[in-house]
């Protein structure tokens, strides 16, 4: 064993384990943020997805095509499926890439507009569109189609799903650039983004209360319970679950932040016993010359890193408390009585971490060959 | 009575090289109890194969080893680190004094593995510390210390436990001559006392204190 060497290893190994934790952090504190935004998302949205379980019959091309120039989306079969449920203002329907397939369906006075748009339909939307995608890849997110105008005045190259605009502080992904008019002339409320990978007679429709998000639930209930088994009704989030999601979705980042720390400093600590050990290689073989035996030499580097660590998780539980109590204000009584329990458990996992840690130092110490250590020294 | 040290046939053999080194050639050795031995002999010649092997640091390849009697050759490492507690003190070149430590700190370490209460240790070891002359210098650090000083606590360590057996590798080579003069005075003092005693040296004061003076050559033990 080589100081150099290994204290080398020790520096890499820290400084990986470093940038390392940093570049944890940052991802994980992101892909958080992410997943709360989401539940936020999902609880701004009132409206209720039904949604089709069962395949339908395959649309005949020619169908589709017929009922594309009659500007009719829905077949019979699956309107009167549809009107069955309660609530329904619009469906679209999937289909292939083709000229066309947009518009409203349902009575025009409580309609939203629906469109289902496949690449070759973006040239037919009138203007810049708005609304959020309801399945695939673009499932809950905010999109657009933009119009030419708007794209040749913005200058930007978009890319289907890469670009986004933002509207009103709020940002869009550009599914699709507009090149005519549409043929109602009217922006739609929601767009189906078209990827290709969805069967032909798929029925998505989408229901709006125009309630609050508790409301909208319970309307939802309503529709699920008149859904017969080939619909499935997507209820939107309450905000009481909201609460637990983004309670549950902080919990696990912090845990996880948490023990990727805690690792972190084990590991330093462990590379602290490693150095040591290679320091006082000598007095290791000093101390077997003058009768140590194997458990001594290991009861001491790694009883050293448990009383260490028992102490350190003491201190650390103690400034923990202190500055949270800091920082959230919380009362002195509070404080003083969540101190004992803190120190118990700090002392604890401390004294678990010195373990870990003193566990590889100790057993290199006790490998360490007396007569060696001497003579190098 | 038996011999202090016995050795029959001893030989040790390192592979560590190109070539494996030879470094006890079948050694005879019998030195009786409390007798001041010395083995002369050039580096590398084996001397401190010789004393690590007398002093259970280090085992042999072949041949037999007793101990007062007691074959100690096939004796397991705990069973080795058991006697070099209780029978065995070593005085190294190096001195190998722990330098943030106070002198009676030091000593101390030398009865730390025999289980000993704490007071009984300090008894000892300001005991071993009046043995050498070293008193006046209870309370300071070790690296405070001069060479002479230095191994004088050096001393106080290896005897704190009344070992049968001292080894010295070099006691006296880091020492101007006067100093290694008075720590020749301090050995022969211990060996007074009933300590059996082998010194691996180069110095010539050193054997000429010694009862008994062996020569080794390239593994190989003589009489001088």
């Amino acid at each position: 064993m080589r100081a150099r060497p290994i204290r080398s290893v020790v520096v890499i190994s820290a400084t990986a384990v470093a940038v390392g934790l940093l570049s944890f952090t940052s991802q994980a504190t992101t892909l958080s943020n992410q997943r709360v935004a989401a539940q936020f998302d999902a609880l701004a949205d009132n409206r209720i997805v039904i949604t089709r379980t069962t395949k339908t019959d395959s649309i005949p091309e020619q169908a589709v095509v017929d009922r594309l120039e009659n500007r009719a989306l829905i077949g019979r079969r699956t309107e009167t499926d549809l009107t069955r449920l309660p609530f329904i203002a619009a469906a679209g329907v999937y289909a292939t890439p083709g000229p066309t397939h947009v518009g409203p369906i349902g009575d025009p006075l409580t309609a939203i507009r629906v469109g289902s748009v496949s690449p070759d339909a973006y040239p037919l939307v009138a203007r810049t569109t708005i609304g959020r995608g309801i399945t695939g890849e673009m499932e809950g997110e905010r999109v657009i189609v933009v119009s030419r105008e708007v794209s040749d005045a913005l200058d930007q190259p978009f890319r289907r799903g890469r670009s986004a605009i933002f509207l009103d502080g709020r940002p869009y992904v550009v599914v699709g650039v507009a090149t005519f008019d549409a043929p109602d002339g009217e922006a739609w409320d929601a767009i189906i983004p078209y990827d290709g990978t969805d069967e032909i007679g798929g029925v998505v429709a989408l229901a709006t209360t125009g309630m609050g998000p508790g409301e909208t639930a319970a309307v939802a209930t309503q529709a699920a319970a008149h859904a017969s088994g080939s619909v499935q009704v997507k209820v939107p989030l309450s905000p009481f679950a909201l609460r637990n999601k983004v309670l549950t979705e902080l919990a696990v980042t912090t845990r996880w932040l948490g023990l990727a720390v805690f690792a972190a400093a084990t590991l330093s600590t462990a590379a602290i016993g490693f150095i040591a050990v290679v320091e006082r290689r000598w007095e290791i073989g000093l101390r077997r010359a003058l009768g140590a035996k194997a458990q001594h030499i290991a009861f001491q580097f790694g009883g050293e890193a448990v009383v260490l660590g028992l102490l350190g998780g003491m201190v650390g539980a103690v400034a923990g408390t202190l500055i949270i109590a800091g920082i959230g204000g919380i009362e002195a009584d509070a404080i003083i009585r969540s101190v004992p329990a803190g120190v118990a458990w700090g002392a604890l996992l401390g004294a678990f971490a010195g373990l870990l840690a003193g566990l590889t130092p100790a057993v290199l110490a006790i490998r360490v060959e007396p007569v060696a250590s001497l003579r190098e020294r | 009575m038996t011999d202090a040290i016995e050795l029959e046939g001893a030989s040790r053999t390192f592979d560590s090289g190109a070539v494996p080194v030879e470094a006890l050639a079948g050694v005879d050795l019998q030195l009786p109890r409390g007798i001041f031995a010395a083995v002369l002999g050039p580096s590398g010649s084996g001397k401190s194969t010789l004393l690590n092997t007398v002093g259970l640091l280090d085992v042999l390849d072949r041949g037999v080893y007793r101990l007062h009697g007691v074959d100690v050759s096939g004796l397991t490492a705990a069973q080795r680190a058991s006697v070099r507690q209780r029978a065995i003190g070593f005085v190294f070149q190096s001195y190998f004094l722990i330098p943030t430590r106070t002198v009676e700190r030091n000593v101390e370490l030398g009865a730390l593995y025999r289980g000993l209460a704490g007071d009984e240790r300090r008894r000892r070891s300001l005991q071993a510390i009046e043995a050498v002359g070293m008193e006046h210098r209870l309370g300071f650090r070790s690296r405070t210390l001069s060479g002479g000083e230095k191994q004088r606590i050096a001393i106080a360590r290896a005897i704190i436990n009344a070992p049968a057996v001292l080894l010295a590798d070099e006691p006296t080579g880091n020492l101007d001559r006067d100093t290694g003069q008075r720590i020749l005075e301090v050995l022969t003092e211990i060996n007074r006392r009933g300590t059996t005693i082998l010194v691996a040296t180069h110095d010539p004061a050193v054997a000429e204190r010694a009862d008994q003076v062996f020569e080794m050559t390239d593994g190989a033990l003589a009489t001088a």
